[in-house]
């Protein structure tokens, strides 16, 4: 008897174990790259016929050239490794770039049911009146014939079937875009702002780093002032980040999704130079549980579960895709009322109006951007640019700050020899004195 | 009287053996620590005593020379110090 209650227990342990491991086993993360395609970018003095002759060389042919950038979208068998065909190019002399074509995944998903605020009440405001600032939300299709979203929708672009027809069908994850372009508007308040859809994603799967920077071309060629990516991945492109560099030279501020893995590690485009890359919190600024966090966020907004423009209609759900537009949208707001504010001054004036949030995550001092901002402070600073009250961080009038003169290195110390110790390196200065440096 | 006579006759649950061996592994890794740095304090501070008498020699070298070496192949005959030339750089120009 005493045999048999051992074997039951054994049994029930190995069960245990078995569950255990099937319940934290995680779904393997889909590829993040296209299999059969890679991107080229070659050096600024190599022809169009010589890339094509280079292209035909490394066993691979062009499906597209993006032009501002010279970036080659190369097509290959899919049963080549893209790394095998990437490692041809790399070892070309005239190849600037080689990378794979990556995949960017839309970063909000479902949840459960909150009320949040709406703005329909808020639409006699003066600010209505202020410059028109049109904001490209890269992402789904969007149902531009929603209510809330109807007068606001410009005309935007379809960056995969190259058409101008951004308009939603419901299906899959069709309702993002809608519910991204909802959030530009609650952060606007009544600001007089148009949303451009910029789809690049179906109504399943990653967009293609190419298709993105597509995307961020038409937005830049197209006169948006401001850029929302609910997207990411984990993976950086430097070509992604060449298209960004090209936005923010021509001043316009480029919002991104933190990521929603619950961790430190950075997420792209949000983490890319330039990026003002958002964090998610609940309403009151504890930091929500898949947000992630660390030194590249810059600010957090509410993206904890909450009722959201969907296809036709609303829905709950959550992510960071649903607090980077809401800053874009406050961002749009102070682009509207002051028009002549630089891309980094905008960045500046949202960091410096962040409230604190530390003490509501003692465990994250610092590692949430500089702070949060919710619809109160749309409120906030909707009455204070009615009023003209609106502060600045340097002062009250809105003139740019005077720019700090450069902190200059302290002159390198004239030294005769030289070690390296474990807390730092270590000279004998020609007059005999032992210094760390 | 049987069960009195089992229980104080058990063995270690797992539970004990666990917490045991975590603070087993907690006071290695304290002394590991301590080991460690111990080691880097000594190795800076002979470092440190290392750099001075480079300095002297180099000090040295110049009184003859009438200039600091311009490779450590022209300091050696001044220094006892072994592989001094891997793990320390001088400039013939401060």
């Amino acid at each position: 008897m005493k045999r048999v209650w051992w074997g039951i227990g054994i049994v029930l342990i190995l069960a245990g174990v078995a569950l255990g491991v099937i319940a934290g086993h995680q779904k393997p993360p889909a590829d993040p790259f296209l299999a059969g395609e890679a991107l080229v970018q070659f050096e600024s003095t190599v022809t169009e016929e010589r890339a094509a002759h280079l292209i035909a060389q490394a066993g691979a042919t062009i499906k597209e050239r993006i032009a501002p950038q010279g970036i080659y979208v190369v097509a290959f068998s899919k049963s080549i490794a893209p790394q095998q065909i990437i490692a041809r190019f790399q070892q070309m002399p005239e190849v600037a770039y080689a990378e794979p074509n990556g995949l960017y995944e839309p970063m909000g998903g479902g949840g459960w049911w909150t009320a949040s605020e709406a703005w329909a009440e808020e639409t006699t405001g003066t600010l209505g009146a202020g410059a028109k600032v049109t904001v490209a939300v890269i992402d789904t299709a969007i149902d531009a014939t929603h209510p809330a979203l109807a007068g606001k929708v410009t005309t935007g672009y379809n960056v995969l079937d190259n058409t101008t027809n951004t308009q939603s069908s419901g299906i899959g994850q069709d309702w993002h875009g809608t519910a991204s372009s909802g959030r530009v508007l609650d952060g606007a308040g009544d600001a007089n702002v148009e949303i451009m859809p910029i789809q690049v994603f179906g109504t399943s799967g990653g967009a293609t780093w190419s298709t993105i920077i597509k995307a961020i071309n038409y937005a830049v060629d197209n006169g948006a002032q401001v850029i929302n990516m609910s997207l990411g991945g984990m993976v950086g492109s430097p070509l992604v980040q060449q298209a960004i560099d090209r936005a923010v030279e021509k001043g316009i501020v480029v919002v991104a999704s933190a990521g929603n893995h619950g961790t430190q590690q950075p997420a792209y485009p949000a983490s890319m130079n330039g990026v003002i890359s958002v964090a998610a919190t609940n309403e009151g600024g504890r930091k929500a549980s898949f947000s992630a966090y660390g030194s590249t966020v810059d600010i957090s907004a509410p993206g904890d579960t909450m009722r959201l423009l969907s296809h036709g209609g609303y829905r709950t759900a959550r992510g960071t895709s649903f607090s980077a537009p809401f800053i874009t949208g406050m961002l749009a707001m102070l682009k509207s009322a002051f028009p002549f504010l630089t891309a980094a001054q905008c960045e500046e004036v949202m960091k410096a109006r962040a409230n604190d949030i530390n003490a509501k995550n003692p465990d994250l001092q610092g590692k949430l951007g500089a702070g949060f901002l919710n619809l109160l402070d749309v409120k906030a600073w909707m009455a204070e640019i009615r009023a003209g009250a609106f502060t600045f961080p340097w002062g009250a009038a809105p003139v740019p700050p005077i720019q700090p003169p450069p902190v200059l290195a302290p002159a390198p110390q004239p030294w005769l020899v030289r070690g390296r110790g474990h807390d730092g390196n270590y000279v004998v200065t020609p007059g005999g004195e032992l210094v760390r440096e | 009287m049987a069960s009195w006579y089992a229980s104080r006759n058990r063995g270690f649950s797992l539970q004990e053996l666990t917490i045991a061996a975590a603070i087993v592994g907690l006071l290695v890794a304290a002394t590991a620590i301590g080991v460690r740095r111990y080691r880097e304090n000594a190795e800076d501070v002979r470092m440190q005593a290392e750099l001075t008498s480079i300095y002297k020699a180099m000090e040295a070298f110049r009184s003859v020379n009438g200039r600091y070496p311009r490779s450590y192949a022209e300091l050696r005959p001044f220094i006892a110090i072994p592989n001094f030339d891997q793990r320390y750089e001088i400039n013939p120009n401060p």
